[in-house]
């Protein structure tokens, strides 16, 4: 198990969600590239062999030429600050029995937690380390600076850039991986023009992508670990039913199926809600949704003390249930 | 600093390589070798970073936290 416990936060900033990161650096704490990060759809749409070893290879060549980062995306040593030292975090680890371990997404969680102490807690702050797909972006896989796909309608299109270009540099930060990108996109205000250099053919030319809105939300942040912090969950766990379940229970494929595994919440079971029982409506919802996605879903769009309408099978029949959310977070979560 | 904290690898092999080809050359390409032996994993930023400064190699921190 490896832990946070002593790294100093301000030098090693990234996707605190995420369960493996790394950093090419000097001995001075200065950073040549960054290395990991992940899209919605993945967790490891962006961790390939090929992707490795050419980032090695071009951190090698970086160091040779003595090329480390400088721009105002780069963080410093100083001031040190750990983990530890989050007013928060004392007490989320203290009902662990390995409360001296932190976990890098007890460190958003942690943070998170203090802005809401302090009265300044957005639910939009959950999606840090945007990926490049929330301006329209699609980096290769294994070139992680090249173009793969541009969303249509998206910041990017309108932008200009096509597939195939090659991002040389965002706002003067030189773009060698998928997650130097992220690192620029963090920093980046919502409402922004940030500034682009690209390579096309043998042409370099530039571009600005016009950030305006809430598109830092990416369409499915389920994984993040950090999400629960944002609101209230539904107090049960489960999972989505695979195929031949559905088929014996004569529910469709596409649909809404979550077989509820186990039960937490007394409000849950206030609710009547059962282990055994399959989701099949849930909010209004009725699309295919994993467990995850379902919390999610309450995490970032209801309140405490919101009225959740369900549907279950139970038996072969259908019953609507009401589940009251809690009037409050409850202790220790 | 908490010893458990980072993996650290010194891109040892291919960075030596690099040191005797490169030498007086600006462009000569850095191509990737097979490392055949035991990775030198260290664990903490600090020892790392000291042997970074005397070896003159860059270094690899890896943060992976297993839930």
């Amino acid at each position: 198990m490896q832990s946070m416990n002593g790294v100093n936060i301000n030098l090693f900033q990234f996707e605190r969600d995420l369960t493996w990161m790394s950093f090419f650096m000097d001995s001075q704490d200065r950073f040549y590239a960054r290395y990991g990060g992940r899209e919605d759809d993945a967790p490891e749409s962006h961790l390939t062999k090929e992707s490795l070893i050419q980032t090695m290879s071009r951190a090698l060549e970086l160091h040779r030429n003595g090329r480390v980062q400088q721009s105002r995306y780069e963080p410093g040593r100083e001031p040190v600050r750990a983990p530890e030292d989050i007013p928060t975090m004392k007490a989320l680890l203290a009902p662990r029995k390995d409360n001296n371990c932190i976990h890098c997404h007890d460190v958003k969680v942690a943070e998170l937690k203090h802005l809401q102490q302090l009265g300044r807690f957005a639910r939009d702050l959950v999606f840090t380390y945007p990926a490049p797909s929330a301006v329209g972006i699609r980096l290769d896989a294994d070139a992680q600076n090249n173009v793969r796909a541009v969303t249509r309608n998206s910041p990017a299109q309108r932008a200009g850039i096509r597939e195939g270009d090659i991002l040389l540099s965002a706002d003067g930060q030189r773009i060698s991986t998928f997650a130097d990108f992220t690192r620029v996109l963090e920093l980046t205000p919502s409402e922004s023009a940030l500034p682009l250099e690209i390579k096309r053919g043998d042409q370099v030319i530039r571009a600005s992508l016009e950030l305006a809105g809430s598109w830092r939300r990416t369409s499915d942040p389920s994984w993040r670990e950090s999400l629960h912090v944002a609101g209230p969950n539904a107090g049960f766990w489960g999972q989505k039913l695979a195929g031949e379940e559905r088929k014996k229970l004569g529910l469709p494929l596409g649909k809404m199926a979550v077989l509820v595994t186990f039960i937490w919440g007394d409000y849950t079971r206030e609710a009547g809600l059962k282990k055994d029982d399959v989701v099949i409506q849930f909010d209004g919802l009725t699309q295919d949704m994993t467990i995850p996605q379902l919390h999610a879903h309450l995490n970032l769009n209801r309140n405490y003390g919101d009225r959740i309408p369900l549907t279950v099978r139970r038996g072969g029949k259908d019953h609507e249930l009401i589940l009251s959310l809690p009037r409050e977070r409850p202790k220790g979560e | 600093m908490n010893r458990k904290s980072y993996y650290i690898l010194f891109i040892a092999s291919p960075m030596l390589l690099v040191s005797i080809f490169a030498t007086g050359t600006e462009e000569v390409e850095t191509k990737p070798i097979s490392v055949t032996g035991k990775i030198h994993w260290i664990f903490g930023y600090d020892q790392g970073q000291k042997l970074a400064r005397e070896t003159g190699k860059p270094m690899w921190v890896v943060f992976r936290c297993e839930r």
